[in-house]
């Protein structure tokens, strides 16, 4: 046999349940000339035998025994390294899939372009859902070739998606730092710096399973936790060494750190205990105070205050700008109005790095006050449910951010998948406590029957706030115990039932029609086949501000489904003056972070979208037919344009169409 | 090695039938080809044996498409005659190289199986035309697990991978024999194509009927055949100074008479008419339809209606004529056989591996 052009090190331990699959991916590779070296770390299951097995019909594989367990990834895969012949080198890890064309695709452009270094796309593979997503999209839109610094290729240094060559690695010595997790990090930076050219190319090359309940906070985990954290700025340390002098480098790290590290670290402390979250903490405070003061003013607004409470040590403060980050900005404090700028909660007037507390909490720029009450975030806490027979009592507590829920009515109201209420509990007030109103419901629960599930469907439990004619539907973020309803007993509808537990951060609500399958009484049927009436909410009015309408045709493929202008540069050109209706049917959703000044009208209709706004942003050749006053806007995206409909005289970058539509506010 | 391309029909007149054949001729130099068309044609184009390789067509009569009113089983014992003919051309000898020109030929391949072969698509429409009709997500379904997929031009390649196919890389088609280069003297516009809506020559037509009193020494000449051929024809006697020929056997002599080509296409691939006009050094208008034309074209590029602005900028200065031609013979020898050849051994050889 000729000689390899590639080594893929697939590494493994006690996974043999999926050891086989990523060994296949491997060998079904378009690319033939191959030496796959597989590194068990002291497996005890039947690894061993699965990849002896399969030497027998592939002479390309080699089997490497580690004689003890080495409890993490760098071990096997530098004892992989040590072994690889080839020119080339990529890993697998065991419970991952290589793409069938990854070796052609990644060899193919390293040779080409004359790269060390090649990264592909890596999908993530959410497995229980089977959903995927693209790892750091925006790297690799285009084949790129990098010779100098780039800080978009900090953000991508997962090792399994590359392909290496292996001389850059012996020339350099770099080897992957030995029991620490995250081995990964350094090994890629130390790469991206010795290397002269390095390449990212668009294609998925590497299938990455996630498990996203896997880490809920057990003790273990717990332990687990505060060792990822130690392990994390172990990680940043050894990389801080390798950047001494290189200043770009430094600084792009020091952001992408806070960015990334910092969410993912401090979105753990929601979960974890008082005690671990305390240590995960300490592990971090030492380290942020070695990252420059103007790289906090890099993240995201809620983001930087609970870096601001880490660094002041304030667990429960961490844990209030935390939630809105993670949970959708939910905003679980007192807004803060002082002059002209808003605060995420009441200023402690102290200082931290140089900076004060003032400077730290100013979320002015998130417009929060500016969020009319239907479109805002409510932290809604069910603190009791209980239920005899019929008789439910539940008690609720809002925090009243805006401070203006005196008035208003509640209901708790288990939803279906859309948010339509299908069980509801009116609520009384009882008063508030600090920052928040407490509600108590008690009674029997009221069936709207005409919203009966028709299918296995999954829900929210959420609170329908009230205030005069208008309505916020908020869903709960709970613990609570599971509740589960026979519909049947409730409302003489056999058949139908409804289970909620507690799944992610919010209080979901599994409904199954088991009557689909166990015959359901005629009349339910009619109940259950009623025409829905489509979704057609209104648009909540603002003050002093006007509505713009982006309305693109959106059914193309989806890497090109997405908002083709910069959406922070609207909010810094326009926020103040104009609210953005984001609309476009296959258009992903807007993030809840924005609703100061984007929504979501994906779902509304177009007519009534148009008549409330001022100005109207569309490539669809009919709307701008029937409304020749919008402004006609078609970046241009390559290809894009032959699967979409012409549109003559159409602005096409960003910086036009923010000039084309300031030059049609000021017009009037 | 052996080779076997196998592409919808081989015996049509037609760009990627010439195509196929020039890569069937070229490739047999080195390897065992075999040319496969899926169906015969009711009135083949004698392109004359001899060019080293071997021809197939696997159904015994022409395929009848669903227009013509044949029933279903017919179609189908038609369909599953032509798969058991191709594993046998295929079961002949030690697996090779399998080349694809087409979707539906691509299907059967499928049908078939193709163990052991090493198995590269090729699609001769650009992007634009696939993505306007079922072409797109025919290929997406029936392209993506092969070795490669050969896109014409960049352009197409980073569509096509944006719709999600992980292994596309380029090879444009070749042109087939290189020309000798042409003074473009004549006071002629010459069309060389099918006389089909896709092609255009309606619009080439209306643009003549404008442009020809202003150019009194001017002529149209158009040759081809298809189904506007009446239409045209008819039409093209109501105006002044236009010649419809037949089709031409040797386009290079068509192309020595000729002072400015024009390719008034509503859709295009990579089309090597315009390659083959410019390659004999005639200054070329023609119409920005695909990443192809867009490629290929190095005279005037205008938008489907404004033909007739495009071809006056250019009959009325022989000066630009002539160093319009002389850019585009010179970019032109790129697609010069030779030079594609030797990419399809390079790609060879990286399969091989």
């Amino acid at each position: 046999m000729a000689e390899p052009l590639v080594s893929v090190i697939l590494i493994g331990y006690q996974d043999e349940a999926r050891i086989g699959r990523a060994l296949t991916s491997i060998r079904d590779q378009t690319l033939s000339s191959l030496e796959i070296i597989v590194v068990d770390d002291a497996s005890t299951d039947g690894t061993e035998d699965l990849i002896r097995a399969a030497m027998t019909e592939d002479p390309r594989i080699r089997y490497e025994r580690l004689p003890t367990n080495s409890g993490g990834c760098g071990v096997p895969r530098n004892t992989g390294l040590a072994l690889a012949r080839a020119p080339w080198v990529m890993f697998c890890d065991s419970d991952d899939e290589l793409e069938i064309h990854a070796c052609a695709n990644l060899l193919d452009a390293a040779e080409r372009l004359s790269a060390d270094m090649v990264c592909g796309t890596a999908e993530r593979i959410d497995v229980h859902s089977g959903e995927a997503s693209r790892w750091r999209p925006d790297l690799h839109e285009e084949t790129t070739l990098f010779t100098s610094f780039d800080a978009r290729l900090l953000y991508d240094t997962i090792v399994p998606n590359k392909i290496f060559r292996r001389d850059l690695l012996t020339r350099n010595g770099i080897r992957f730092p030995e029991g620490v997790l995250f081995e990964d990090q350094p090994f890629t930076v130390a790469c991206l710096l010795a290397a002269d050219r390095v390449a990212a190319i668009p294609p998925v090359v590497y299938r990455w399973y996630v498990d996203k309940g896997a880490d809920e906070g057990s003790i273990t985990q717990g332990r687990a936790q505060i060792r990822n954290a130690r392990d994390r700025v172990a990680v940043n340390r050894l990389i801080d060494a390798m950047l001494v002098d290189r200043d770009e480098w430094q600084w792009a790290k020091a952001v992408k750190f806070l960015r990334h590290e910092g969410y993912l670290y401090l979105s753990t402390l929601l979960d974890a205990d008082d005690e671990s979250a305390r240590a995960i903490m300490a592990e971090f405070d030492a380290y942020l105070r070695t990252v420059p003061v103007d790289a906090y003013w890099q993240v995201r607004p809620a983001l930087r205050v609970a870096l601001f409470h880490l660094l002041r040590g304030d667990l429960e403060g961490v844990r209030r700008a935390m939630r809105f980050e993670r949970w959708g900005a939910v905003v679980d404090s007192r807004l803060v109005v002082d002059g002209d700028r808003v605060l995420f909660e009441r200023d402690p007037r102290i200082e931290i790095l140089g900076r004060t507390s003032r400077e730290w909490l100013d979320v002015t720029e998130l417009r929060l006050l500016d969020v009319p009450f239907e479109m805002r975030r409510y932290l809604h806490t069910l603190e009791v449910y209980e239920r005899d027979a019929d008789q439910v009592t539940a008690y609720v507590r809002t925090v009243d951010q805006w401070g203006d829920l005196a008035d208003v009515s509640a209901v708790l109201a288990w939803c279906d998948g859309r948010g339509h209420p299908i069980l509801t509990l009116p609520l009384e007030s009882r008063g508030h406590d600090g920052n928040s109103r407490l509600w108590r419901g008690v009674g029997t629960l009221t069936l709207e029957p005409h919203r009966l599930v028709r299918r296995s469907d999954r829900g929210t439990v959420r609170v329908l706030l009230t205030n005069e004619k208008r309505v916020n539907s908020t869903p709960v973020r709970t613990r609570c115990a599971p509740m589960s309803f026979d519909l049947g007993s409730l409302t003489r509808a056999p058949g139908a039932t409804g289970v909620c537990e507690e799944r992610r951060e919010r209080a979901e609500v599994a409904w199954s029609a088991t009557g689909e399958s166990r015959g359901v009484i005629p009349m339910v049927r009619r109940l259950l086949t009623r025409p829905q009436t489509p979704s057609d909410p209104e648009l909540p009015t603002v003050d002093g501000r006007v509505f713009i309408a982006y309305l693109p045709l959106s059914d193309l493929p989806a890497p090109w489904r997405h908002v083709p202008f910069d959406l922070d540069a609207w909010n810094d050109r326009f926020g103040a003056r104009a609210v953005l209706l984001l609309g476009g049917e296959h258009m992903p959703p807007v993030p809840f972070r924005m609703r100061g000044w984007a929504w979501d009208v994906r779902r509304m209709r177009v007519d009534r979208v148009i008549a409330a706004s001022r100005l109207v942003v569309t490539d669809d050749p009919l709307l701008l037919t029937a409304y020749p006053d919008s402004i006609a806007y078609r970046p241009d995206r390559g290809a894009a344009r032959y699967l979409l409909p012409p549109v003559p005289a159409a602005v096409s970058d960003q910086r036009a169409l923010f000039d084309a539509i300031d030059a049609r506010m000021g017009g009037h | 090695m052996r080779v076997v391309i196998l592409a919808n029909n081989i015996d049509e007149v037609g760009g990627a039938q010439r195509v196929v054949r020039t890569l069937a001729e070229g490739l047999a130099h080195r390897h065992e080809v075999d040319l496969v068309g899926i169906t015969p044609h009711e009135s083949p184009h004698p392109y004359g044996g001899g060019g080293g390789y071997g021809e197939h067509r696997l159904m015994d009569q022409v395929w009848p498409t669903p227009a013509t009113g044949a029933h279903r089983s017919t179609r189908r014992e038609l369909r599953a005659s032509a798969v058991t003919h191709l594993r046998q051309i295929l079961a002949r000898d030690r697996p090779g190289v399998i080349i694809v020109a087409q979707v539906w030929a691509m299907e059967i391949l499928a049908d078939a199986g193709h163990d052991g072969w090493i198995v590269i698509g090729q699609y001769h429409g650009a992007f634009a035309a696939a993505a306007s009709g079922r072409d797109l997500k025919r290929i997406l379904t029936s392209y993506a697990d092969i070795d490669l997929f050969l896109a014409l031009t960049d352009e197409d390649a980073r569509a096509f991978a944006m719709c999600g196919l992980n292994n596309v890389r380029v090879m444009p088609n070749p042109i087939t024999t290189w020309p000798e280069a042409v003074d473009p003297v004549s006071d002629v516009v010459g069309y060389l194509g099918r006389l089909s809506p896709e092609k255009g020559p309606d619009l080439l037509l209306d643009a003549w009927a404008v442009l020809a009193p202003d150019f009194p020494e001017w002529t149209l000449r158009i040759a081809g055949d298809g189904p506007l051929r009446d239409e045209i024809t008819a039409r093209a006697a109501t105006l002044p100074r236009v010649e419809v020929v037949p089709p031409v056997t040797d386009p290079s002599a068509f192309w020595a008479g000729v002072g400015v080509g024009v390719l008034p296409s509503r859709t295009e691939g990579l089309p090597m008419a315009l390659a083959e006009a410019q390659a004999s050094g005639i200054p070329c208008v023609a119409t920005d339809c695909s990443s192809g034309v867009r490629l290929l074209c190095q005279g005037v590029l205008v938008q489907p209606g404004e033909v007739g602005a495009g071809l006056a900028a250019l009959m009325r200065d022989p000066a630009l004529r002539r160093e319009v031609g002389r850019r585009g013979r010179a970019a032109m020898e790129q697609y010069q056989l030779e030079g594609i050849l030797e990419r399809w051994e390079r790609l060879f050889a990286d399969l091989a591996r």
